[in-house]
Order: C-alpha cells, then sequence, then structure tokens
C-alpha cells in the first residue's frame, strides 16, 4: 500500500507534467519540436494513459487496499500477488512510457497500447481481481459495504471492456490491427471509452468516496438505502452510453439514439452518489472550514456532480452537435480528471500518509494552499476550454449573408483561440504547481513519521455465520454476503447493454451497408495509414463528416458507414485542432491539396499555413524512414481480417508499394522538392491523398452499393495507383472479391 | 425524424424496450428491498467505515 502511494505521487507528477508540456505545444507548437519522440501526436496519448492509468489507476489500489482491509476486518488474501500487481503495474506503465514515445501506438484512445502490453494488464488486472476477491471471502465481517459492491463492479467490467476493446491481430511485435472495422470499431471503441470513464475513472472513485467521506468526517452516510439503489442504476445505465461519442456519425440512428437516451437517464443514479457523499457532510460542515481533506473532497464530489450534469446534456443532440469535435469537451473531461480524480486522490494521500506514518500532516496550511492552487487551476483551465469550445462551434458554422462559410479558412479558428490555449496552460502550471507543493508537504510528513508495518485489526472468523437468508430477509441481503453472486449479477448487468448495442451493429447488414466502390487501401496508403496512426494524427484531425451543411460546406460530402469497412482500426478522431480530412484527396473537393503542399506543410506548417500551431515532422523525411519490411505481413494480417486482398499478393504488395511511391515522388521532384520515395512522408501523402475519394471515384460503380452516392461531375480520381486495377499482374484481380463482392468483413 | 429512428431499428426496437422493461423490473425490485431492509442492519452498514475494531 505505501509503494502504491508513492507511486500515486510520482505518476500524478509525471502525468501532470506532460499534460503541461502539451498544453504549452498549443501555443508554442515548436516547444520541444524538431523530436520525434516528444511530438504531440505521441505526447498526447502517453498524458492520458499517464493520468488515468498511472495517477489515477495506482490512486484506486492504493484506496481499495486501504479500505478494503480494514472494512472486512481482514489481511489481503496474498502479499505476494499485491507485490505482483504493483510491479506489474509500474512496467506497465514504464512500457506505456517508451512506446507511446516511440510511436507505437493502436491509435484508439485511452487503449493506445499494443498487444503485449495489452496482454500484460490482462494479466496484472486479473491478479489484482483475484487478490480482491480472494480477500473478501476470506473476510470477517459478514455484510460487504457498498464501496465493495463498487470496487467489484469495477473489475468485472474493466476486464470485459479491456478485452473486448483490445482483440486485435498481431501483424509484428508491436504491431496489430484491431479485429473490428470502421463503424464496429468506433462503437467497440467508444463502449470501451466511455466506459473506461465510467469503470476506471468513476466506480471505483464512488466507492472510495463511501469510505473516505464518512471516515474524514467521522459520520456515517447519509444514506445507505440511497446507495443500494443509486449503485445498480449506475452499473447498468452507465454501459449503454458510448455511441453518445458517435452523434451524427456514421453509426446507425438506433444506436445513436439509444446512447442518448441512457446517457440523459444518468443524470439520476450519478446525482444520487454526488448527494449521498455532499449530504454525509451534513451537520459537519464546520469541520470543512478547518480542514484540507475535507475540502478536497467537497471540490471532488462537486466536480463529479457538475460533469455527471454536463455528460448527459452534452449527450442530447442539440447540444452534441455544438460541443463535438471542440474544446468543450477538453473542459468537460478536465473538471472530472482533476476534479473529481484529483482532487479525490489528493484528500485520501493527505488522510493516508499521516496515518501510514503515525504522524500528523507536517502543514495543514501547506495543504490549504494546494487546495486554492489547485481550485484556481482548475477554473483557469476549464473556462478558458468552455469559451473556446463555443467560440470554434460558432466560427465553425457561420454563413455569411451570401451563403458562404464566414470563416471558410479553418486556421482561422485556430488562431482565434490560441488566448485560451495561454490561460489553460497558465490553469494547468497553477494545478501541478499546487502538486509540488503537495509533494514538499507529504514527503516532510514521511520524514518526521514511523511507518506503520503492520496493523493488528483482524476480527475473529466468521464461524458458523451463514450468509444464507435468513426469515424475513430478502434476496438482496443474499447477494450482499456473497461475493462470486455479487460479480456474476454485476457481470450479467453490464453485459446486457453491451450486447443489444453491438450485436445487431455487427450482424444486420442493413446497419452498416456497403459501397461497391469502396477498395482496400494500395500497399503505400496501408504503410502511410500506419504512419497517421503512430503519429497520432487523429488527436487533432477528424475523418468523419458530419451531415450538417455548415460541414459539407466546409469539408464535402458527409461520411457514410460504407466507407470505413476496410479501416481496421476507424480513425474517425474525437478533436478538431485542424481541420477534418475525411475529403482530404478529392480532387474537386473543398479540402484537396496537392502533393507539392503536403510535402512542405509535413515539414515546417507555417510554410503553407502561416500560423498555424501544427508541428512539423522533419524525421518523416529521413531517407530510409519508409517501413517495407512489414508489408507483406500487414497485407496478410489484413487479409485474415476479411479485407479482399488476393491470396499471394503480400509478395508483390512490396513491387506495387515502390511503384507508387517512385511516382508520388517524381511528382514532387518534378515540382522542385527533393523527394525521395523511400520515405515515411510520401507514404502519408499517398494516404492522405486516397481519403474520401473511394465513392467519388468511379460513378457507374458508386452507383452499384445500397448507400452510395451519384459521384459529384462525374469526377474521377486522376491518381490512377489508387484504382485497383492498377495493382494486379495480367489476368489476374489484386483484390479477391473484386468491387461487387467487397462486402463488410 | 423519430419515424426515420424507428424504421432503422430493425428489431432493435424490441430488445431495447425488453431492456428498459428488465432495468424497471429490477430497480423497483432494488428500491423494495433498500426499503425493506431494517433500520438496525442499516445502521451496522453505514458504520462499517467508522468501526476499526477488531471485534
Amino acid at each position: 500500500m505505501r509503494a502504491f502511494t508513492y507511486a500515486t505521487i510520482l505518476w500524478g507528477v509525471v502525468g501532470m507534467l506532460v499534460g503541461l508540456i502539451v498544453a504549452l505545444k498549443f501555443v508554442w507548437p515548436d516547444f520541444l519540436g524538431g523530436i520525434s519522440w516528444l511530438s504531440y501526436g505521441r505526447m498526447r496519448p502517453l498524458h492520458t494513459n499517464a493520468v488515468i492509468f498511472a495517477f489515477v489507476g495506482n490512486g484506486i489500489f492504493l484506496g481499495v487496499y486501504y479500505s478494503l482491509q480494514r472494512l472486512l476486518k481482514t489481511r489481503m488474501w496474498s502479499d505476494g500477488l499485491g507485490w505482483f500487481h504493483f510491479w506489474g503495474w509500474q512496467a506497465i506503465i514504464v512500457a506505456a512510457a517508451i512506446t507511446l514515445p516511440l510511436g507505437i501506438s493502436t491509435s484508439k484512445e485511452y487503449a493506445e497500447l499494443e498487444w503485449p502490453i495489452d496482454i500484460a494488464i490482462a494479466v496484472v488486472w486479473l491478479a489484482f481481481g483475484a487478490n480482491m476477491i480472494g480477500t473478501i471471502i476470506k473476510r470477517r465481517e459478514r455484510h460487504m459495504y457498498v464501496a465493495i459492491w463498487f470496487y467489484i463492479a469495477t473489475f468485472v467490467t474493466v476486464t470485459v471492456l479491456h478485452v473486448v476493446n483490445s482483440l486485435a491481430l498481431p501483424v509484428g511485435l508491436f504491431k496489430s490491427y484491431s479485429v473490428f472495422a470502421g463503424v464496429q470499431d468506433a462503437l467497440v471503441q467508444w463502449w470501451y471509452g466511455h466506459n473506461a470513464v465510467a469503470f476506471f475513472l468513476t466506480t471505483p472513485y464512488l466507492g472510495l468516496m463511501y469510505y473516505f467521506i464518512p471516515k474524514m468526517a467521522n459520520r456515517p452516510v447519509f444514506s445507505y438505502r440511497l446507495s443500494i439503489i443509486h449503485f445498480w442504476a449506475l452499473i447498468f445505465i452507465y454501459i449503454w452510453a458510448g455511441p453518445h461519442h458517435l452523434l451524427y456519425t456514421a453509426l446507425p440512428d438506433w444506436a445513436q439514439s439509444l446512447g442518448t437516451v441512457f446517457s440523459l437517464m444518468l443524470i439520476a443514479p450519478s446525482w444520487g452518489g454526488m448527494l449521498n457523499g455532499l449530504l454525509t457532510l451534513r451537520g459537519a460542515w464546520d469541520k470543512v472550514r478547518d480542514n484540507a481533506m475535507l475540502k478536497f473532497m467537497v471540490v471532488a464530489v462537486t466536480a463529479y456532480g457538475m460533469s455527471t450534469f454536463e455528460g448527459p446534456m452534452m449527450s442530447m443532440k442539440s447540444v452534441n452537435a455544438i460541443s463535438h469535435y471542440t474544446d468543450w469537451t477538453i473542459g468537460h473531461v478536465h473538471i472530472g480528471a482533476l476534479g473529481w480524480n484529483g482532487f479525490l486522490t489528493f484528500g485520501i494521500l493527505y488522510w493516508i500518509i499521516p496515518r501510514l506514518f503515525q504522524t500528523k500532516l507536517w502543514s495543514e496550511r501547506l495543504a490549504n494552499t494546494h487546495f486554492w492552487m489547485g481550485t484556481l487551476g482548475i477554473a483557469f483551465y476549464a473556462i478558458p476550454m468552455y469559451w473556446s469550445g463555443f467560440t470554434q462551434h460558432f466560427m465553425w458554422k457561420e454563413f455569411t449573408a451570401d451563403g458562404y462559410l464566414a470563416y471558410p479558412n479553418f486556421l482561422e479558428t485556430v488562431t482565434q483561440i490560441i488566448p485560451m490555449y495561454i490561460i489553460r496552460a497558465a490553469g494547468g502550471t497553477m494545478y501541478l504547481a499546487g502538486m509540488l507543493i503537495m509533494v514538499y508537504n507529504l514527503a516532510k510528513t514521511i520524514g518526521k513519521g514511523d511507518f506503520l508495518a503492520e496493523e493488528k485489526a483482524s476480527a475473529p472468523a466468521l464461524v458458523g455465520k451463514s450468509a444464507s437468508l435468513r426469515e424475513g430477509e430478502y434476496w438482496h441481503r443474499w447477494i450482499e454476503r456473497r461475493p462470486v453472486q455479487m460479480v456474476l449479477a454485476s457481470t450479467v448487468l453490464i453485459l446486457i447493454g453491451g450486447i443489444v448495442e453491438f450485436v445487431p451493429t455487427a450482424t444486420i447488414k442493413s446497419n452498416i451497408p456497403t459501397i461497391a466502390s469502396v477498395m482496400p487501401y494500395t500497399p503505400l496508403e496501408l504503410q502511410g495509414r500506419d504512419v497517421y496512426i503512430s503519429e497520432g494524427c487523429n488527436t487533432c484531425h477528424s475523418q468523419m463528416i458530419r451531415p450538417f451543411r455548415w460541414e459539407t460546406e466546409r469539408y464535402g460530402e458527409y461520411s457514410k458507414a460504407g466507407e470505413f469497412v476496410y479501416d481496421h482500426p476507424f480513425l474517425w478522431g474525437s478533436k478538431r485542432t485542424g481541420p477534418d480530412l475525411a475529403r482530404e484527396g478529392v480532387v474537386t473537393g473543398k479540402t484537396y491539396k496537392p502533393d507539392s503542399w503536403h510535402f512542405n506543410h509535413m515539414y515546417e506548417p507555417r510554410s503553407t499555413s502561416p500560423g498555424s500551431i501544427m508541428p512539423g515532422y522533419p524525421w518523416m523525411y529521413k531517407a530510409g524512414s519508409l517501413d517495407t519490411n512489414s508489408t507483406a505481413a500487414k497485407i496478410k494480417g489484413m487479409r485474415k481480417l476479411g479485407v479482399p486482398y488476393a491470396p499471394g499478393y503480400e509478395k508483390r504488395a512490396n513491387a506495387d508499394l515502390r511503384a507508387q511511391a517512385e511516382e508520388i515522388a517524381n511528382g514532387l521532384r518534378q515540382g522542385g522538392l527533393d523527394a525521395d520515395p523511400n520515405t515515411d512522408i510520401i507514404a502519408l501523402i499517398a494516404y492522405l491523398q486516397r481519403l474520401g475519394t473511394d465513392i467519388m471515384k468511379d460513378p457507374a460503380r458508386s452507383g452499384e452499393g445500397d448507400d452510395a452516392i451519384p459521384a459529384p461531375g462525374g469526377t474521377l480520381n486522376p491518381e490512377a495507383l489508387n484504382a485497383p486495377a492498377a495493382v494486379p499482374e495480367a489476368g489476374e484481380d489484386a483484390f479477391a472479391g473484386g468491387a461487387e463482392t467487397a462486402a463488410m468483413p | 425524424m423519430y419515424k426515420d429512428i424507428l424504421r432503422t431499428m430493425d428489431a432493435e426496437a424490441l430488445r431495447a424496450a425488453l431492456t428498459l422493461a428488465v432495468f424497471f423490473v429490477f430497480f423497483l425490485m432494488v428500491v423494495l428491498d433498500a426499503w425493506r431492509k431494517s433500520n438496525s442492519e442499516i445502521k451496522h452498514l453505514e458504520d462499517l467505515p467508522l468501526d476499526d475494531s477488531a471485534s
């Protein structure tokens, strides 16, 4: 437990520091620039993973190990398993801290780690669960307090989420492709992504709240009855809400609607928990005035209430149309992360450390200083993000009196909000500075204390006390005393939502109408797509045009579900720091740029777009950076996942790759640019120039699909290499199915 | 618009409705059970975090 305490503090500072670096890159895009492993696209997932899984993760384990033993009046089941859990989790964090900056990423938000690390996560998580359930089974208190239900729900749900969302086919030691494609992948990812918030950032912390607030206030929880009701309602409803991350996208409407309905229902159980936490302090508010720990807890629970009201509001379609892709979402999640998770963790640390070291907190005054710096830091972070979000939305959608976009250049909408990014960075600095004060205060506390290694608090064994129902007792009492049944009941409840939403999307063909002209990527485009993933381009650029006039005017035809059937993984993105790229390659489109523009832009974005805050990617121009060793394995892997590459195509895929790369490089050289075909930038250009072109490619063929649209003006993609017909050798189809059978894998 | 949504739901409408029914039945059972808990048991459960004794 002491080890988890130190790890929580260490990773908290690291995670927030990386967050601050990332925030500063919005203000000074060249800050730490030119170094691949410090680029924004790689640092951003490092920040989110460090805060969620390293800081909050260790905070959960710390709180669970502390409270579980005391609530059950027994020692943890296995010390050995506990140490395996601790060192395993830290090793996973270190592996993430190495692989993510190296560009080893799956691209799936909060699940970016590649398959070997995913397996390690599953093993270590199961070790944690086994230790927890073993402890519950050998407990010496008959009843399981409500906090423990939350811990159990966390364990079972995170297991299910992690396993399903991580299902991927390895094509190399550190490269895999999601088994799901396009819309299905998006649904699974946001089922996971939303419930990572629900069952990693919320339910375990509710359990901690139910233990630590009564403890700190020395008062029982306001309403135990309310805790029962809100627990079951929360875990049932939460699992359904994932599709609200995909409103107005190509996800089927019914799934979007389910996501909205359940998200709105979530207000009730969420606020049940929030009110229960705050009302526990009734009659004890005088303690809040004098006690920094309780101040942290009060703001934490208030932040939980704010974000769980805001979340359902943002899930309403009309509100989501405004908030999605904007900084509003960033403000929203940071109220939760900095306020709810951060402050609750700080409160717990201030509570636990003096007790572990049998002393008093070194300085209550410094703790108060930390509290106020943190609170102001959150305000300075969140308010500019809300301001920025609304500014973005209204600039994106504003039309002139003549019916043209008022701000056709996306860059105008970026430079407008840079002052907000400056204030945000200041807020982050204040929050981090407060944390450093906490570190100093706790280090001093530890220094003057004496560590209490063993606390003799085991109760007598529960000999002869059956968990069976007694006369006059009801079914819930039966479940409350039986951990295995509790695990099963929780699992069934959380599976219902996932199954009802996912199975029809995967099995009913009409949910994902196919488009005959949509073809697999050429080998060079596939490698370019992986460069896009590796550099984290999807952290700033979406590939999903929503069916709004202001989006179709700016980007072109709205996105169709059938366009993504070969996208393992999907790359729709969730934020538009830069413009959407879904129709980037359509020559007659609104966002098209020639190869030379991309070549110059990616090297020094401000050379083509003055004022841009995009970083440069000079390492993509390094001779030999293009990976051709993995092409065959990638083609084979994709074919196993249902992408219709012809059998044996992997043997000549690199020849096609080189031909296409040579053609792009030649075109660039003719324009006077020093282009090398063996570089990542050439592959990335090939991929970008392919985006959105399939449904515009061939009017005759695009009319065959269920969901096809007529190609405007009969446009044809001039990039011959984009057409799969260029790939096969004489008399042989490169892609087994051809246009007519290119169906959903 | 709601008609379009219903049309695209295929058999999903029935599943979702059934699930909601399951939820509300379960929810009512939980409410009923919480309501019928004895005050002494509730008091014992509420006090669990406050009790660090080894008894």
